[in-house]
């Protein structure tokens, strides 16, 4: 299919229009075939000069429509009768035979004409519906191809545009109320009637504005998108030209555009209904699991707390201090494997909600590093940290708070996975306009292709051991460096282990005061 | 003030539970502590026992435990520690702001609190204004007659920024300073919004100090809240 022919095509001169041309064309044809009869002389009869003027009705009829062929037929009998019937130059006639000729002409070309122009106007219909019909096919096809409602619109509009030459605009509503221009806009004359016309449509599923019983005086035309859910929206047409009036095929046409733009708009909403019910299935199945997974989190160290302190309670008589020491130890412990359980959890659903306001302060990179490492104490007793920074790092915006959390629970993260002993590097240096921190172990490193599933929510269920959290850790570095906008990523090492890296931006008007302080 | 006085505290606090354990490590290290469940009993009883030391729940039932540090600073300099829960730092701040003088992020252990009310204690013996012109905390000591820092027996070279920066601090050492405090105090009172100038100054501080940030010996950042010059036996 040649659709890309139709856009060179010019409109075909309608027939039933009045073209001063055309019948200045009939009457050359009859001028130049009276100029031949008359060189031609004794060589023809006027029998023979009749035949000629015949056979240029047949063009005529064909070319140019019925009117002008009309007035060739009456302009050629005319002539005929002036030029060649004797007497000439008079319009009188000897041979009284020869108005039966007149007669015979008359009628040959009125049934000529008839049947040309009836032939003529098929085939320009003809042409004009393969037309269309090739129009609608693509549009059909830009449709089923886009899967947004702006896609969808703007598909729409840059056909119809093509098949008509006219301004269209599409509306449609948010909220279910409020009828929003997806794309176009209303024609600038009068903005309050333009809308009124608009609303009308899309209340009452009917065709308004220009042409139309409804506000006639409208400069748009406007098409209801109906589909069997109701009135989905508003296509509006505009033509560039005040003068131009719509004919009755083009606003069919149009129509059936609207109602294809319905269909396709109808799809994308049962497919956004259906990705709603997924997503809803889905965080269900990930609310199950959070309750699953956290309660065993919650559970393990609770029953450790629970069984170290009731020994205590009930045996404190027949216990060592050596013992009763260690047990204390280990309630100390879990809770303190509790508390940052529980901090990660309100941390998730406070990220999770919105609520978080981001205090942003400028903040050094290395002050953070070093009050997460002040607040983990313990947790990293058992491993050697290095901490590197280049000299001379800008200022970073940042909620400090919320960056503080990122490093504990990646350098748990590390202490978690490492055996005692293992070396923790935490580093940071500039790139250009960003920050990169990174937090590298020697651990067992993350199973090939996982590098990105270690920051969805629980994603350690499947591997978990009593040892690792529930995964929501990451998933809330991830929800905060989200937030600051910068990035969070995690690579295998080539020497073995795992480097995870987050990045800040640098602000620049922190970074221009930062000037201003060091020569001031 | 004698050793042996038992410090008398006051905890305000509603948890029965937490009162408990707070019971149990003040006795347990001579402090003299006493009890009010809600706002309203603690101001009752300060008025009425004037303690050394407030020890201040900040969500109480009946009021807002910021009342109770208004209250008590319209008319006593006693020292108080509010207890606050993780991610209301804001809340600390603000407790910080209106006089609090330091503050312990629940869950605490017994460690953190005693090493808070020991500092108050020697804050306490110590005021001030009467104390000695020379200060020394770990490696670094202060002349501040002469205004000449040393570190490890190696004067130190200070601009007048950084020294004010090193003095505010070290009045306050072993305790948070905020952010908004130190502005105030270093630069002037115009200078609030200009915590970029705190960052750099400290930077300078540090370095002079041959202090670490990532691995802080001496000044710590308390992330959101401010500074604090670590307390060095």
């Amino acid at each position: 299919m040649q659709i890309s022919g139709i856009k060179s095509q010019k409109p075909e001169p309608d027939l039933t229009e009045f073209k001063p041309q055309f019948y200045a064309w009939s009457v050359l044809a009859v001028a130049t075939l009276t100029a031949l009869g008359i060189g031609l002389g004794d060589l023809i009869t006027p029998i023979d000069q009749a035949m000629i003027y015949l056979t240029g009705v047949v063009f005529i009829a064909a070319k140019f429509g019925r009117g002008p062929s009309f007035l060739y037929s009456f302009l050629s009998v005319s002539c005929f009768n002036f030029f060649f019937i004797p007497p000439i130059y008079t319009f009188n006639v000897y041979d009284q035979s020869y108005w039966l000729t007149f007669a015979v002409m008359l009628i040959t070309s009125v049934v000529i004409t008839n049947q040309a122009s009836r032939l003529r106007l098929q085939a320009i219909f003809s042409l004009k519906r393969e037309r269309d019909t090739q129009t609608l096919y693509a549009l059909t096809k830009a449709l089923a191809s886009s899967s947004s409602r702006k896609d969808i619109s703007k598909a729409a509009v840059k056909h119809i545009t093509e098949m008509l030459d006219v301004d269209v605009a599409i509306w449609l509503p948010t909220n279910d109320i409020q009828l929003q221009s997806i794309v176009g806009s209303l024609p600038k004359e009068s903005v309050v009637k333009e809308t009124s016309v608009l609303q009308w449509c899309f209340d009452n599923g009917q065709i308004a504005g220009r042409h139309t019983t409804t506000m006639p005086s409208a400069a748009g035309l406007y098409f209801p998108m109906s589909a069997t859910s109701g009135i989905l929206g508003v296509m509006g047409v505009m033509t560039t030209n005040s003068e131009r009036e719509f004919s009755e095929a083009e606003i069919a046409s149009l129509e059936t555009c609207a109602n294809l733009l319905a269909s396709a708009l109808e799809r994308t909403n049962i497919a956004d209904v259906a990705e709603q019910s997924k997503v809803e299935a889905e965080s269900e199945k990930l609310r199950t699991m959070l309750l699953s997974s956290v309660s065993h989190d919650l559970r393990t160290p609770l029953a450790s707390i629970t069984g170290a302190s009731s020994t205590i309670v009930a045996d404190i008589d027949q216990l060592s201090h050596e013992t009763i020491r260690d047990l204390g130890r280990s309630i100390n412990k879990e809770a303190e494997r509790l508390s940052h359980l529980v901090t990660n959890l309100l941390e998730a659903t406070r990220l999770e909600s919105g609520i978080v306001q981001l205090n942003m302060q400028p903040y050094f990179i290395e002050e953070l590093v070093g009050s997460a490492l002040e607040r983990l104490g313990s947790v990293l007793s058992k491993h050697t940290v290095f901490p590197e920074s280049d000299e001379g790092l800008p200022l970073v915006l940042a909620d400090g708070v919320l960056i503080e959390q990122v490093l504990i629970n990646l350098l748990e993260n590390a202490a978690h996975y490492t055996p005692a002993g293992s070396k923790i590097i935490v580093s940071a240096v500039r790139k250009g306009p960003i920050v990169l921190v990174s937090v590298a172990d020697n651990g067992p490193g993350i199973p090939i292709g996982n590098e990105e599933k270690i920051f969805d929510k629980f994603y350690s269920i499947g591997q978990r051991d009593v040892q690792k959290g529930t995964g929501l850790g990451l998933a809330i570095c991830a929800g905060i460096i989200k937030a600051h906008q910068g990035q969070i990523w995690a690579e295998n090492r080539l020497q073995g282990g795992t480097c995870f890296y987050f990045t800040l931006p640098v602000s620049d008007e922190i970074a221009q005061g930062m000037k201003n302080v060091a020569n001031g | 003030m004698s050793q042996t006085a038992d410090t008398s505290v006051l905890v305000i606090e509603d948890e029965p539970e937490i009162r408990k354990f707070l019971k149990t490590v003040l006795v347990g290290h001579h402090f003299k502590p006493s009890f009010a469940e809600n706002a309203k009993e603690g101001i009752k009883l300060i008025n009425l026992h004037v303690p050394e030391i407030i020890i201040l729940d900040l969500g109480l039932p009946d009021m807002d435990g910021l009342e109770v540090i208004k209250n008590v600073r319209q008319w006593a300099h006693i020292p108080i520690i509010v207890l606050s829960a993780r991610g209301r730092e804001q809340d600390k701040v603000t407790a910080l702001e209106l006089g609090a003088d330091d503050y312990l992020t629940k869950p605490f252990g017994a460690g953190e609190l005693l090493a808070r009310l020991k500092v108050m204690q020697r804050h306490m013996r110590n005021p001030v204004n009467s104390r000695s012109p020379i200060f020394v905390n770990g490696d670094i000591s202060i002349d501040f007659d002469k205004r000449k820092v040393c570190v490890g027996g190696n004067d130190v070279d200070l601009t007048p920024t950084e020294y004010k920066l090193l003095f505010a601090l070290a009045k306050q050492v072993g305790r948070v300073v905020t952010y908004q405090q130190l502005l105030r105090e270093v630069w002037g009172k115009n200078a609030e919004e200009n915590n970029h100038y705190l960052r750099i100054y400290t930077q300078h501080l540090r370095r002079k100090l041959a202090d670490d940030p990532m691995m802080p010996k001496y000044i710590v950042t308390e992330a959101g809240i401010g500074y604090r010059l670590k307390e060095i036996a």
